[in-house]
């Protein structure tokens, strides 16, 4: 007897079968990719050891991976915890230690480890790496010294790191000019803007210039702040209550506005800040 | 000087245990110059392992085998000797030319010799359509066509081929008797083997048989098949009950053959045999004597030699 | 040694048209075409990463070819006989190995040729479309890395000789090399990381004399990748060259001498 329906039967609970068992397998693969997070990352010389006769590529491979991990952290908008930001401190020092003449572990370490994850000191310990290994390229040092005065508040480090910088071929004269005002005096907000307006005009990634005048723009609404909160201190004697006492009093104008849409105040240690701390707010 | 020698040559192949295998035992032969010399014996005899000394593929554990005068062990020597390994097996990707080419220039030939012998073999060997081909597209009895033009690129005056007849298809066979016929027309020396008496019968100038190692004959083709004839087969048109009606009396067996009957009988009855069916009004197709298959020979050759050793 | 070319050209000419050669050229296009949507993701250093993927390319796929073409043609020479062919023509054993190796080298030459041609095609046409601040492809280096590259597939077809002097399988032989290649590779990373030391981590004397003795005897295939120096036009001195180059000649000549000297005694049945 035939049974024109069995055959195209089975093919379809088959079918349906493997979609059911593919979808578990996805979700048991994400689930394990977690728990390998947990596990850990393989240390450098555990990689270097396996990574044969491709290890250049390997250390693009880890850093491309991480990048793409911190894309799409940004684009959904989630907040990076500490570990997180270890684990990836950690991505990115081995793909420099794989390939230390490889230049974009640095120039994204500087970028996200020190504003974001608050981690100047492994900054500026992966810099330390370029420097060394880049003996031509002045950006390392001048990275490091603007890390170890703005972030460390380190001005002799600093100061050190930018002589450093200022040597090296093909560096601006303002490197040098900037090393010379860093020793010399204790404007921290004025000093940093210098250095922005510096690596802006050494960047030319349109996203990355619009990230650092924004960057520059909340900096100057920051020294701004701060002088008048200096006159306020002179003409009455204390800190103001409220920032917003200073427009009040006529000793400034206009508030000025944060381009990160935050809103400036002043800290418990008489210091003026900003609630997005330098980070685009999700509205 | 013989072209061909094997003095003495044994050759022990270890076992796993104590105990060695006996693949050559005590060989001693030569062959003469413009001989046609067939080398007999059943599979695993000991037939390819003694060509292999001769072409130094394999080490003798004792003794020596000799090409034209000089140790088979002197490379130089392989360049006047032509060798087609069993079944042979060529490079799949090479044609049939620069398989020619290879060999020319390894024994030594100049190109425009090589060109010359090329046309000439392929020819000879019926290859010359194909001569641009692959090997890969070859039937088995192509690459054996093909191997046989290799072996004689150099004018080799020493031939050695390793079973050359087995998986041919008959005109295979008759391409390759009628090589040996001509290279011994050439006044060269051919040494080849056989499990197959009849590929023997009309090449051979002189016979080997080996038999578990040992040579243990050697002799002119003519002595060897003059054992004497056991029977006859006569293959008559007609039915098998019409031939049983005519053999009553008669000491005789018979088989049915696709319309036609066999009638096998010894040499004593053929005469009977013959008278009685002489009153058949069928013609007689085919008489044909029952001659020693070469199985026979060896058998008896065992025979002979274990009452030998007793 | 006057038969060598006659050898070397068979086996060059049968490597050449196996149907391995032409399917991994395909897939070397293909992995080559994908330099220029991956060397993109990167901000800065984006013609370091083309060349990175044209040379890691190209090391992938002649590591594959040398495995594949070394243990087909010596290997399976001996598998299917087809070396009685040649022995019983007037070739020594010793221009047997030799001929064999100089085809087998000559392949990987010319697939290295193509191969690094596809290479330094890709990067540089990466090279042309990017600004030079994105860097840019520095060309001696660049064929340094290949010429080493090169010389060490020589060298791993050495390794593929000496073992299939004396094994008859051709699964077994390339097995055997595949191992070699690891190690090889990783031997240095190895002995260096237990010479400095790993914080906290106790390392036995004897494992590192082990170790040291592995190092010697394996070859140190790292020793000839110019790899990172090639995408980044670092200086090269000559020592730095010299050294590695005389290494591999001598120890590819120890591979193929104790292969022919095995390969004299070899029974052939």
């Amino acid at each position: 007897m035939a049974r024109p329906f069995v055959l195209p039967g089975v093919l379809v609970a088959l079918i349906a079968g493997h979609l059911l068992v593919a979808v578990q397998l996805q979700s048991q693969r994400v689930a394990m990719a977690q728990e390998r997070e947990e596990l850990g990352f393989l240390p450098p010389a555990a990689i270097r050891l396996l990574a044969l006769d491709y290890r250049d590529l390997v250390a693009d491979l880890i850093f491309s991976r991480t990048l793409s991990f911190h894309g799409g952290v940004l684009k959904r908008g989630e907040k990076i915890d500490a570990r997180t930001w270890q684990a990836i401190y950690r991505r990115i020092d081995a793909a420099s230690e794989l390939d230390p003449y490889f230049v974009d572990p640095y120039y994204f370490g500087q970028a996200v480890l020190t504003w974001d994850a608050h981690m100047p000191r492994e900054a500026n310990a992966l810099l330390d790496r370029g420097r060394r290994f880049r003996p031509d390229d002045w950006v390392m040092p001048f990275f490091m010294g603007f890390n170890a005065f703005y972030f460390l508040h380190d001005k002799t480090q600093g100061a050190a790191y930018l002589m450093e910088a200022s040597r090296r071929p093909g560096s601006s004269p303002l490197v040098g000019l900037l090393a010379a005002r860093l020793s010399s005096e204790s404007r921290g907000t004025e000093t940093a803007i210098g250095f922005l307006q510096e690596l802006e005009a050494q960047t030319d990634d349109p996203g990355t210039k619009e990230e650092m005048k924004k960057r520059i723009g909340a900096l100057r609404g920051i020294w701004v702040l701060e002088q008048a909160v200096e006159v306020y201190r002179d003409r009455f004697g204390s800190f103001p209550a409220d920032l917003r006492e200073l427009v009040k009093q006529g000793v400034l104008f206009a508030f000025p506005s944060d381009p990160y849409g935050g809103v400036f105040y002043l800290n418990d240690q008489g210091k003026v800040w900003t609630t997005s701390d330098l980070r685009p707010i999700k509205r | 000087m013989e072209p061909i020698v094997f003095d003495d040559v044994t050759k022990l192949y270890k076992g796993r245990s104590s105990t060695s295998q006996v693949a050559v035992d005590h060989l001693r032969l030569s062959i003469a110059e413009g001989n046609v010399f067939g080398f007999l014996g059943p599979n695993g005899a000991g037939k390819s392992t003694a060509i292999k000394i001769l072409l130094n593929l394999i080490f003798p554990t004792s003794g020596q085998a000799l090409l034209l005068g000089k140790p088979a062990a002197d490379t130089a020597v392989r360049s006047r000797v032509g060798y087609l390994p069993e079944s042979p097996n060529f490079y799949d990707h090479l044609t049939p030319e620069e398989l020619l080419w290879f060999g020319g220039k390894t024994s030594g030939l100049r190109s425009n010799q090589i060109k010359e012998r090329t046309d000439s073999l392929l020819d000879l060997v019926d290859l010359a359509r194909v001569r641009r081909q692959r090997l890969r597209t070859f039937s088995k009895g192509m690459i054996q066509r093909a191997g046989v033009a290799l072996a004689l690129v150099n004018d080799p005056d020493v031939v050695v081929l390793d079973e050359p007849m087995s998986g041919l298809d008959p005109l295979g066979r008759k391409l390759m008797a009628d090589i040996i016929r001509r290279l011994k027309h050439e006044g060269k020396t051919v040494f080849f083997s056989s499990h197959i008496l009849h590929d023997v019968e009309d090449l051979c100038d002189q016979v080997g048989i080996i038999v578990n190692a040992r040579l243990r004959r050697v002799a002119g083709l003519a002595d060897v098949l003059s054992v004497p004839a056991t029977g006859w087969s006569l293959t008559v048109k007609a039915t098998p009950d019409t031939v049983r009606s005519h053999l009553t009396g008669v000491t005789a067996t018979h088989t049915a053959r696709g319309g036609l009957t066999e009638i096998r009988t010894s040499e004593m009855d053929l005469g009977k045999l013959l008278d009685r069916l002489g009153a058949l009004k069928e013609g007689l197709v085919s008489a044909t004597p029952l001659r020693p298959t070469l199985e026979d020979i060896l058998l008896q050759e065992i025979e002979h030699a274990d009452g030998e050793s007793r | 040694m006057k038969h060598l070319w006659p050898i070397a050209k068979i086996t060059f000419l049968e490597g050449l048209r196996s149907r391995v050669f032409f399917g991994l050229f395909i897939v070397a296009l293909l992995l080559f075409s994908s330099t220029y949507t991956m060397s993109y993701l990167f901000p800065h250093d984006v013609v370091k990463v083309a060349v990175d993927l044209g040379l890691g390319i190209t090391s992938l796929v002649g590591l594959i070819l040398t495995l594949f073409l070394g243990t087909q043609l010596l290997a399976k020479d001996l598998e299917r006989r087809t070396i009685h062919m040649v022995l019983a023509k007037a070739v020594s054993r010793s221009e047997y190995v030799v001929g064999k190796f100089a085809g087998l080298s000559l392949i990987i030459v010319c697939s290295m040729i193509v191969l690094g041609g596809f290479a330094a095609f890709a990067s540089w046409t990466v090279d042309l479309l990017t600004a030079d601040q994105y860097g840019v492809v520095h060309w001696p280096t660049f064929v340094l890395a290949l010429s080493m590259m090169t010389l060490m597939f020589m060298l791993l077809a050495s390794v593929i000789f000496f073992f299939s002097s004396f094994v008859s399988s051709t699964f077994l032989a390339l097995g055997l090399t595949l191992v070699i290649y690891l190690i090889g590779q990783s031997v240095e990373e190895l002995k260096h990381f237990l010479e400095t030391g790993a914080e906290g981590v106790a390392i036995s004397p004897v494992f590192l004399k082990i170790v040291t003795v592995a190092y010697y005897i394996f070859p140190n295939l790292a020793a000839f990748n110019f790899k990172t120096q090639a995408a980044h036009g670092l200086s090269v001195s000559l020592s730095d060259v010299v050294w590695p180059f005389l290494y591999g000649v001598f120890y590819s000549g120890v591979m193929i001498a104790s292969a022919a000297w095995i390969f004299r005694r070899r029974e052939f049945t």
